[in-house]
């Protein structure tokens, strides 16, 4: 090979080997609060609100739930004042959990309610019951974030969907879970929808682009 | 077949080869209709497809939805309506939400619906994408979004095919050519679009195939097959995206130019149709600028704000204040990617800024030195200039109209300026041109590893803005 090729090449992957060190190492390695599913969204432009009074009920249908949740999260107002005691239920069949969130949480927080694993994805019906004196309301969304969400309160549907996600109880790495994500982004991939397709693909996006770049700067006669 | 695709260059091959896998991460990472307007120009496609009819004088949405029942259940059920511009939410991922939707999808209506904005624009890219919407009627929803990004792929590799020939036409064969091609490839923004149903592509391809073949026009003469294409294109242009128009202008310049030095037409040079497209078409630009509630002042200043400090005398900018040229164009070229909610890290986009500074001015100084070549291709030189103030007028013409009754929307955007970005390949090239060799050699391998550097903190953003 030719001396100036050598050195186009050999400073094109020395930067690409610390772009990967400096910057891919950490991105993929770095502990996230990755969601393990976010059925109904937080509003973007207007914040709503389910008012929930004391000894009411709101429901909410069609929520998706994922093998990887350990906590569900709610935005919560509680009009200044310490919020009353919550009793939260999660129900599919095969699936239910009952949880008990204690009063006083504070107003404009999110509470974390901790569920068992599901065995694998479905579709469950989350509940929240105001057992306490004072009125809460969760934070929903009516505008272009309100979500596929069935929501009712006391049976009445409402309009605004509360803002509603799943976690996992730890932080994790993107690292981590590849496996989770890739099958995350093949779903509502009509004739792609494998997870082996978006393996195949990041291997053919991250390293055989970068070969056959290189490869064409070589043979392009320098 | 077989032998023509062995004449390929290797580089070209390569750098193809590189560009198809970079696209089809991008259209499998990029959940469906995420990317700019996409869901209107879809909704297009579908209602020519449903309907047999172009909607060429779009109005009203008859007191109902702009979308079909079909795109309406995507948009809910499939979750890509919550979804869009909001960073704190997430696609529906698991395999619940797809049964869920596929049971409210079933036998959804695809011929009703309204109007949506992307209806105005003509119909060549929309009767091009009918293709893969045909191709995939019988499948799902997702099979149709999916299949017609992959459209897109054959156009973008047509307009790095062009840019390589022009690199080549200007620079010769060898690493100019490679960088001025890869550096077009790379672009975040390009790639975004190659994701998105959108015509924006087609546009780059339409631009980019016009550039070589004007290219063509001085350098060999106006030959009858290079003006019929060129008029071709500029015809396929104009019915792909209004924003396609200014291209006749400099067309029409090579051309004359061509015909001028062909014929020995000494007053017809590049100097004096330069200045007399300047003399026509400023004085154009402003007049229509000023008509009804715009001013010639107003426009000048807000033309001056976009580029430059505000002057103590000047009042503020009619439109958004800190939307400027860095905002506007360079952010927007390296980042501002799905519907514009991802952005490069703060640190990148400096960078960014001061690289494309710094590039400017290494691009001058390599003009300077290059000042004989400038000269032996001023007619050229002329031309390329045209294209870009030309195009860069009549956005900010359109902006400035549109902000006189609607001032929060900047409307302008860095991927208005894609059609340009075989310019911008050539310009990084020209700059390493007047390197020496050694140095040359190591100024490919750090832009090209920039290029990539930059393709993969894309693709990082993507994957933490919708996966993480």
């Amino acid at each position: 090979m030719r001396r100036p090729v050598l050195i186009a090449i050999g400073v094109y992957a020395a930067c690409l080997v610390v772009f990967a060190v400096a910057v891919g190492v950490p991105f993929l390695t770095k502990k996230r609060d990755i969601p393990a599913e976010v059925p109904s969204p937080p509003p973007l432009v207007a914040t709503s609100l389910d008012v929930i009074r004391p000894g009411s009920r709101l429901c909410m249908r069609d929520v998706a739930i994922s093998p990887q949740a350990q906590q569900m999260r709610l935005g919560v107002g509680t009009y200044f004042r310490p919020g009353p005691p919550l009793a939260v239920t999660v129900r599919a069949p095969g699936y239910t959990a009952r949880a008990r969130v204690a009063g006083g949480y504070k107003d404009n927080s999110t509470v974390t309610v901790a569920l068992p694993r599901p065995p694998s994805s479905r579709l469950v019906t989350v509940c929240v019951r105001n057992t306490g004196a004072r009125k809460v309301a969760l934070y929903a969304a009516a505008d272009t974030a309100h979500s596929r969400v069935l929501v009712y309160i006391n049976g009445r549907s409402v309009t605004p969907t509360p803002t509603l996600s799943f976690h996992e109880a730890r932080p994790v790495s993107l690292a981590d879970r590849a496996g989770v994500t890739a099958g995350r982004i093949a779903v509502f991939r009509g004739f792609l929808d494998h997870s082996w397709i978006v393996w195949l693909l990041a291997a053919l996006a991250m390293l055989g682009a970068p070969i056959l770049i290189a490869l064409g700067l070589a043979r392009s006669e320098i | 077949m077989l032998h023509r695709l062995r004449q390929v260059p290797l580089p070209l091959a390569c750098l193809l080869g590189a560009a198809t896998f970079l696209a089809c991460a991008w259209i499998v990472l990029m959940p469906p209709l995420q990317g700019p307007d996409e869901v209107s120009h879809f909704a297009y496609v579908q209602r020519i497809a449903e309907r047999h009819v172009i909607p060429w004088t779009p109005s009203g949405n008859g007191g109902g939805q702009p979308y079909s029942t079909e795109v309406g259940t995507a948009l809910v059920q499939g979750g890509v309506g919550p979804l869009s511009r909001n960073i704190a939410a997430r696609p529906l991922w698991t395999r619940a939400d797809e049964r869920l939707w596929s049971r409210t999808a079933a036998g959804a209506d695809r011929g009703d619906g309204g109007y949506t904005s992307a209806m105005r624009n003509p119909p060549l890219y929309y009767l091009y994408e009918l293709v893969p919407y045909g191709i995939s009627s019988g499948g799902k929803f997702w099979d149709q979004a999916l299949l017609m990004r992959f459209a897109n792929v054959p156009l973008f590799l047509i307009a790095l095919a062009f840019i390589w020939l022009l690199a080549g036409e200007l620079l010769g064969r060898g690493p100019l050519q490679y960088i001025a091609a890869a550096t077009a490839a790379l672009i975040p923004q390009l790639t975004n679009i190659v994701a998105t149903v959108n015509p924006d592509i087609a546009l780059v391809a339409e631009w980019s195939a016009a550039l070589y073949l004007m290219t063509l026009v001085m350098r060999r003469g106006p030959r009858r097959g290079l003006i019929v294409a060129l008029a071709l294109l500029l015809v396929a242009g104009g019915f792909t995206q209004p924003r396609s128009l200014p291209l006749v202008v400099p067309a029409a310049m090579a051309a004359l130019l061509g015909l001028a030095r062909e014929r020995g037409w000494r007053r017809v040079n590049p100097l004096t149709l330069g200045l007399g497209a300047l003399l026509i078409g400023v004085p154009l630009v402003v007049a229509l600028a000023a008509r009804g509630l715009g001013s010639v002042r107003q426009f000048g200043s807000y033309i001056w704000q976009f580029y430059l400090p505000k002057l103590g005398s000047m009042a503020p900018t009619i439109g958004p204040v800190h939307y400027d040229v860095r905002l506007g164009f360079v952010d927007r070229i390296f980042g501002t990617l799905a519907q514009l909610e991802v952005g490069l890290p703060p640190t990148i986009e400096d960078v960014a800024w001061w690289v494309v500074r710094l590039g400017l001015v290494a691009l001058l100084a390599a003009l300077v030195i290059k000042r004989d070549a400038v000269r032996r291709n001023a007619g050229l030189a002329v031309v390329f200039l045209t294209a870009i103030w030309t195009l860069l007028a009549s956005l900010h013409l359109v902006a400035y109209r549109a902000m006189l009754s609607s001032p929060g929307d900047p409307i302008i955007t860095g991927r208005y300026l894609l059609p340009l970005i075989g310019l911008l390949g050539l310009a990084v090239a020209i700059v390493g041109s007047v390197l020496p060799r050694m140095a040359r050699a190591a100024y490919a391998g750090v832009v090209l590893a920039a290029g990539v550097a930059i393709q993969v903190v894309s693709l990082g953003l993507l994957l933490e803005r919708f996966y993480a």
